[in-house]
């Protein structure tokens, strides 16, 4: 099942310099209970994006649903079932982290034990700390969870990574995964942050100048622009007959495109050889050289 | 209910920044004590009589009070042409020529020296009129000439009279602060919220723009009149001046900080870049400030202008409470409570107006 298919769903704004699109011709589907990468250049629409699936800014043109529902028909109820982390939320300073939660959960008219999901997320210890004293990624956490406390089933994250330090990076990309899980959402994250996005998301989509590029798996977009994954493999001998189907990049080391049927024939060669496999590591490009690519072939 | 949830928000957001409130009633607290101490001590009003002086009997006692409250009123005889030429030249401040149905006072009123004079004048000639009922009611029948009553009072050149030097001071300071600060507090409301983004976040929740509109309006409210409440009871003590008690004065002060709330809301809703909205703050409330702090002849396009601009009514409406007698001009009134209410409908549209 789909959480969100978009057709040709486009955003114009008009001021005094002219019109300026901002989406165009989105079409889009994004598979619900997965993880979902939206990736470009500030401009690029991802932020308009998210307005527009979150029913706060009606489209131009094209139409939508989200979760079975019309973008253009069903706003309220929408706007239920989606949780909204913007980029740079600072929630209110002034607030301690268990009156903010409550502040959210009566917005949304929902009874949550705001005590045990304080304990749950381990924000206990902060629980009467105002919000303007906690640290970022403490503030982070308590904002995905005012966007969530509804318990929304589609959760949309704008640059939730930025300003985060290593290990409240780990603190949050174990909480999506949490959420992913245990609540049955569908996440969208908006980052600039390639390297976790390669590791959270089963999908990716590039946006540039409003539109979409490519969206797909990540495999997928590599193979579209050329980028492919190896299996290298350090050897105690090197094998023989494997021409055309292997490369030698280094003495006892073999590699070899990371495609089932290649890899099936060369460890098929191996065993039939009797040369012992010593260590085995998958290479590849980076999703940011994919981007890059994308970026200039687009550009060109 | 669920601008309730908002309003109690922002409520507790507002009483819990403690230094910034107390900051709303201290500073107003010393620009009045200041300003009392100030006008107070420095005052000197030269006053010219044309006229015979035996037509204002309680004048001496006048004067005497009003030497005991630190204003040097200083009054001598003279000639019309004379007292004119002198008033021209700014060496009085005002002149009046007596006569036995009539006083007519020519002031300079863009001074404050003028318009005490005038304020305290009105009050003599008030009572004088009164008191020489009283005392020539005996000689009614036997000398109808003697009889001053009715006593036609008339002050050239004055715009907006008022009774008394505390009550000028006052109104003018209250409107200023009112205005000011009921405008600020609204367009913060929601500049802020904009500001942290945490505005989307109010709009994506069932909060309709309606709702939180409203409840701004409401934080807005109570974070002005707190403060003004605060100063009231706090000026009864500290102030020599006893503050007003009528209710129908505390009406216009609430439709005053309403208006001005629900200005600053549509603002903050309309603007948005803080400089813009800050500029076009300054643009409605200086000339109230202006209008409330030195009373003017207005040419009469700017008066036109000046009776539809809110800001400038909530200026003339706390003068024109005084000059009549602390009878509120209902009128005006429910025009702010009007122009409040289509404020925050307008606020309301453009709270998600797309850029």
């Amino acid at each position: 099942m789909n959480a969100i298919i978009t057709d040709g769903l486009t955003k114009t704004f008009v001021s005094k310099i002219g019109p300026t699109c901002a989406v165009k011709d989105l079409s889009l589907m994004i598979k619900a209970n997965s993880i979902y990468g939206l990736i470009g250049h500030n401009g690029a629409g991802k932020t308009t994006t998210f307005m527009l699936l979150n029913t706060l800014l009606a489209p131009s043109k094209g139409s939508g649903w989200i979760l079975g529902l019309d973008l253009l028909k069903d706003q309220k109820r929408i706007r239920r079932l989606t949780g909204l982390l913007t980029e740079n939320l600072r929630l209110y300073d002034e607030l301690t982290v268990e009156e903010t939660l409550r502040f959210f959960a009566d917005l949304y008219g929902v009874s949550r034990n705001i005590g045990e999901l304080l304990q749950r997320f381990e924000l206990d210890e902060w629980r009467r700390q105002q919000v303007g004293r906690l640290s970022t990624g403490m503030r982070k956490k308590v904002a995905i969870l005012s966007a969530c406390i509804h318990n929304p089933r589609l959760l949309f994250l704008d640059e939730p990574f930025s300003g985060l330090d290593p290990l409240a990076m780990q603190s949050l990309r174990d909480f999506i995964h949490y959420l992913l899980q245990y609540n049955e959402m569908t996440v969208i994250i908006a980052s600039h942050n390639l390297r976790e996005l390669a590791d959270l998301c089963q999908e990716v989509g590039i946006m540039k100048e409003g539109r979409m590029v490519i969206s797909g798996t990540l495999e997928k977009i590599k193979e579209k622009y050329g980028f492919y994954d190896y299996i290298e493999l350090r050897v105690d001998a090197q094998p023989q007959g494997l021409e055309g189907l292997i490369t030698t990049p280094a003495p006892g080391v073999i590699s070899v495109l990371n495609r089932p049927e290649n890899l099936q024939r060369v460890l098929a060669a191996l065993t039939e050889q009797q040369i012992a496999v010593l260590d085995m590591q998958k290479q590849g490009a980076a999703l940011e050289d994919v981007y890059q690519r994308v970026y200039q072939e687009v550009a060109q | 209910m669920k601008g309730y949830v908002l309003l109690k928000k922002d409520i507790r957001t507002v009483l819990r920044n403690r230094r910034e409130l107390l900051w709303m009633i201290i500073v107003p607290l010393i620009l009045l004590a200041a300003n009392f101490y100030l006008q107070d001590q420095s005052l000197e009003v030269k006053v010219a009589l044309v006229g015979n002086p035996a037509y204002l009997p309680t004048l001496e006692q006048r004067v005497q009070e009003a030497a005991a409250s630190n204003i040097k009123l200083v009054i001598w005889p003279l000639s019309e042409p004379e007292a004119a030429k002198r008033l021209q030249a700014g060496a009085i401040h005002a002149y009046l020529v007596l006569q036995s149905r009539e006083v007519t006072m020519y002031a300079n009123l863009t001074e404050t020296e003028g318009t005490v004079a005038q304020a305290i004048f009105t009050e003599i000639v008030r009572d004088s009129n009164q008191l020489r009922a009283m005392e020539t009611l005996a000689d009614l029948v036997a000398d109808p000439e003697s009889i001053l009553l009715p006593i036609s009072w008339q002050v050239v050149e004055v715009s907006q009279p008022v009774t008394s030097m505390g009550q000028l001071v006052y109104s003018s300071l209250f409107v200023i602060m009112g205005v000011m600060t009921a405008m600020s507090l609204g367009q913060q409301s929601i500049s802020m919220e904009r500001h942290k983004n945490t505005l989307i976040s109010l709009r994506k929740s069932p909060l309709t723009d309606r709702q939180i509109v409203w409840a701004k309006v409401g934080a807005g409210l109570f974070s002005a009149l707190l403060p003004l409440l605060a100063i009231v009871v706090l000026t009864g003590v500290i102030l020599p001046a006893p503050f007003v008690t009528d209710p129908q004065f505390y009406l216009i002060i609430v439709s005053i900080c309403f208006n001005s709330v629900a200005l600053g809301v549509l603002i903050g809703s309309y603007v948005r870049g803080s400089n813009e909205g800050n500029g076009l703050r300054f643009l409605l409330t200086l000339p109230a400030m202006f209008l409330a702090a030195v009373p003017v002849v207005l040419p009469l396009w700017l008066e036109r202008v000046s009776s539809i601009v809110p800001t400038l009514i909530s200026a003339q409406i706390v003068r024109g409470y005084f000059a009549a007698g602390n009878e509120p001009a209902f009128g005006p009134i429910a025009y702010l409570i009007l122009t409040g209410l289509v404020s925050v409908h307008l606020a309301a549209r453009y709270l998600g107006r797309e850029e």
